[in-house]
């Protein structure tokens, strides 16, 4: 009797003490639903590649955590990128300089008037990458969808141009490094020699995906945007429709021999970034001159609607665009017949993209009406922080004010995994946005 | 005094607990009976839960109390499968006095903490931008008089100064090469005054035989309290060199918290045998807190931006039910209930106050050991959950809460030794 009174007792003693645990179970392992997450390859542009503040860096994991790798990361499966190793390609960054917060550029080779702060490249960044190893983010900045695949010899050389990393003395080498490719940032990649090249869409192949990520496309219209609407050297005109639909769907169609699983993303409305957005009559608040295009000699005074880009600020302080004498030259400025033409081309593109990507059983991920909502001047807040598309105080955007910084690029991981779920039936979780690196700060 | 409070409120950290921060604790007998005592008199809280009973309390009677209250908050969200509050013990304390002056006149005082909270978390967890740690402290000081207008009439009233302090730590999102955020730590304290009021009434003594019924009904109001926080001290670190003009080291700032006015009606019925008692008690309690719509933090330094929270909170009705078991007037058992409306709405839950509607149970032990000394003991039980959205953070998640609250009090009756019940009906 009394062993029972004591029994008891102590069992209740023991419930009111263990009663108060209330932790939550972990999280069940990631499912995949239907699709095969194994090989998951991501292709696409900067904005695939990590890339940010003008350059691709990994001094603080901004390289290690682009939205591929996240993705990744949550499926639970292997994601090899090419990284560079801490300032890699150099980059624009912030310093306080008299009390005031200053952008340094880029240090660039053919300029005489770099700032004594500017980053250039780390020296590991002209041996950068081995080109044997399978790797699983295949993004590569300044790839434009008309690049993946040659249909005659004229792209043929022009992608091999790009991209090889053996064209001696050229003087486009990047960062006027003899040896170096226009573009370095598909060195992890061998793109063949002159005499027989081989396509992007050829390592793709070889790369056997069983799931993919792709977001190409945006280059197709930000080469030509970002250089004030105007073909510089001819180097970056607007992807023909055609052209780009046909090099679209040839690209999945090669993903379609192995992967049974994928999203492709549209491409956002590029003038809404704070690239376009930050240097406007509104706050120069006095009237500005600009020369039109590059084949009229038409000079005016900027009007609403005209976006003069970010770079436009340095040439300003000098007095370029303040007298019809002297006015800012048509690649500062994307003019307002400009900016229809690049809003009316994305969407045209994006049909494509939705319509290629349909008709090969795969889904879109909405990253245009999602940059929308991240763009709108309300703003978005992800755990109790405030984010907004103005440049450098929103959050969003990295330096350069055309790709995300780190916490931006989780928001777009996120929107893929909320995709990714939806039509694989898998339980892949999203991230914290707040474990994510904002913008340094002097 | 005011040392004393100093003091006192650096070593009593008070914890979340439902009911808003409201810590409905202030008498174990009422907290072991669902937390009703407006429409009984039984000791010296009563001071508290209705200053018009003390017109029923003999001699003088003194109440020393206090509360261990032991939470455990985890919290889910999309992306975090759990995260602990790691908010301590807490344990608010309370001192009532009741004492005869003449026939007519009862005076009393009380200190306690009648309101309070406090939320911590790992610096480093997923809503430190909304924050990191909160803690809110009130002292109250409460001269009281009641009066006894006719046989089964009395009145009561008192002036009541508040000293309230509060504190709150959150990350702020601006990182350097040097470090990855900065941090925001808010001090200050302040006071307010205020009253409190109410009416009892014995109306009803039904006796037949060796047994009685008693009806008891009370009404009490507490009125607002507006705490000024004037002298309150800012501190930002970590913050980058080149933010250092928005968010400087030191600078002071100046905000209000309204404590919210209380009304509660309560009616208890008390059946007398020659061995034994059976109460039953009921309270109808009513909570102003609309009074708590925004929380603003106005910063001396001018290039600082003010921190303006919409809290909007709704006035809440709770439903207070208790039971009360005494045999031969020296050992009583007791039980309770009550329903508690949670005052914030949705899409306003924060993990500072994930405050949760729900049923909690009660329940508790008297042992009178001579005509002078007796000892409540009081136990309470919450548990439950909420899954809800703070919009303008937009975090969502869902809290799980358990909280066991523990409490001890010793009265000390003098000056009537005579007494056979507390409630006395001449």
């Amino acid at each position: 009797m009394k062993t029972l009174k004591t029994s008891i007792l102590f069992t209740i003693l023991i419930f009111i003490l263990s009663c108060t645990k209330t932790e939550f179970d972990e999280f069940d392992v990631p499912s995949s639903g239907s699709a095969d997450f194994s090989n998951y390859i991501s292709i696409g542009s900067s904005f695939s590649q990590g890339f940010q503040d003008g350059g691709l860096h990994n001094e603080f994991n901004q390289q290690s955590n682009s939205y591929p790798a996240i993705i990744a990361e949550q499926m639970g499966v292997n994601f090899l990128q090419p990284l560079v190793q801490g300032e890699g390609s150099g980059y624009m960054h912030l310093a306080y300089i008299n009390e005031k917060i200053e952008i340094i550029k880029v240090f660039d080779c053919e300029k005489n008037d770099n700032h004594p702060l500017a980053k250039t490249y780390d020296p590991s960044f002209l041996t950068w990458a081995n080109k044997s190893l399978p790797y699983n983010n295949m993004a590569i900045a300044g790839l434009n969808v008309r690049n993946v695949i040659a249909f005659n010899p004229t792209d043929a050389i022009t992608n091999f141009i790009l991209f090889d990393s053996g064209t001696p003395n050229n003087e486009l080498a990047w960062n006027c490094v003899a040896g170096e490719p226009i573009n370095p940032y598909g060195r992890f990649l061998s793109f063949g020699t002159i005499g027989s090249p081989i396509d992007y869409i050829k390592h793709i192949k070889d790369r056997k995906a069983t799931f993919f990520t792709n977001w190409l496309g945006i280059q197709d219209a930000m080469g030509w945007a970002n250089a004030g609407g105007d073909e510089v050297s001819g180097s970056s005109p607007l992807t023909p429709i055609a052209e780009f639909r046909a090099k679209y769907d040839a690209l999945l169609d090669t993903l379609k021999l192995t992967a049974t699983g994928g999203v492709c993303a549209t491409v956002h409305d590029i003038t809404k970034s704070p690239f376009f957005n930050t240097v406007t009559l509104e706050v120069l608040d006095k009237d500005i001159w600009i020369k039109e295009g590059a084949d009229t000699n038409i000079i005016r005074k900027a009007v609403e609607g005209d976006l003069f880009l970010l770079s436009s600020s340095s040439l300003l302080k000098t007095g370029v665009g303040l007298t019809q004498q002297n006015p800012l030259p048509h690649t500062e400025v994307l003019d307002k017949d400009e900016v229809a033409i690049v809003k009316n081309y994305i969407n045209a593109i994006n049909a494509e993209i939705r319509a290629s990507t349909l008709a090969h059983g795969y889904f879109i991920v909405d990253l245009y009406q999602f940059m929308e909502q991240l763009n709108s001047n309300d703003g978005v807040d992800f755990d109790g922080i405030s984010f907004s598309p103005e440049f450098i105080k929103g959050g969003l955007y990295s330096i350069d004010g055309v790709h995300p910084n780190q916490r931006g690029y989780a928001m777009i991981a996120n929107e893929y995994i909320k995709i990714i779920n939806q039509n694989y039936g898998s339980n892949l979780k999203p991230v914290a946005i707040s474990d994510f690196r904002g913008i340094t700060f002097p | 005094m005011k040392k004393l409070v100093i003091y006192a409120s650096l070593f009593l950290p008070l914890s979340a607990f439902a009911g808003g921060f409201q810590l409905n604790l202030q008498g174990l007998k009422a907290a072991s009976m669902g937390g009703a005592a407006t429409g009984i008199a039984s000791d010296a809280s009563t001071v508290f839960y209705n200053p018009a009973g003390m017109s029923h309390l003999n001699g003088h009677q003194f109440t020393f109390g206090f509360n261990l209250i032991d939470p455990s908050v985890s919290i889910q969200t999309p992306e975090v499968a759990n995260t602990n509050q790691t908010s301590k013990r807490a344990t608010p304390i309370h001192f009532y006095y009741s004492g005869q002056i003449n026939e007519k006149l009862h005076f009393g005082f009380l200190i306690n903490n009648q309101f309070g909270s406090s939320s911590s978390f790992e610096d480093d967890w997923q809503g430190r931008y909304i924050i990191q740690n909160i803690s809110l402290k009130t002292f109250m000081f409460q001269p009281t008089v009641s009066y006894k207008l006719h046989d089964k009439i009395s009145v009561g009233g008192g002036f009541v100064y508040a000293r309230g302090s509060f504190s709150t730590e959150k990350a702020i999102p601006v990182s350097s090469s040097t470090s990855t955020e900065g941090k925001a730590s808010l001090s200050g304290s302040g006071d307010a005054v205020g009253y409190n009021l109410g009416i009892f009434s014995n109306f009803l003594t039904l006796a037949h035989g060796a047994s009685s019924t008693k009806l008891n009904v009370g009404i009490s109001y507490r009125s607002e309290l507006a705490v000024d926080l004037t002298n309150g001290e800012a501190e930002f670190t970590n913050i980058p060199v080149a933010l250092q003009g928005t968010f400087p080291a030191k600078t002071g700032f100046t905000s209000k918290l309204t404590l919210p006015q209380v009304f509660t009606a309560g009616l208890s019925a008390q059946h007398i045998k020659e061995n034994y008692s059976v109460t039953f008690i009921y309270d109808f309690n009513w909570t102003g807190w609309s009074s708590y719509d925004t929380l603003t933090f106005k910063f001396d330094n001018t290039d600082t931006p003010e921190s303006k929270t919409t809290k909007d909170w709704q006035d809440v009705v709770t439903h207070r039910f208790g039971v009360d078991f005494t045999y031969k007037e020296k050992f009583s058992v007791r039980a309770g209930l009550y329903i508690d409306n949670s005052p914030i709405k949705e899409g306003y839950v924060s993990p500072e106050l994930p405050d949760i509607s729900q049923t909690a149970y009660t329940a508790g032990l008297g042992y009178k050991i001579n005509d002078t000394f007796s000892v409540d003991f009081s136990f309470i039980r919450q548990s439950a959950e909420r899954k809800d959205k703070l919009l303008v953070a937009n975090f969502d998640a869902t809290y799980r809460r358990k909280v066991n609250v523990y409490g001890l009090a010793l009265n000390i009756k003098l000056g009537n030794k005579s007494s056979k019940n507390d409630i006395k009906t001449e």
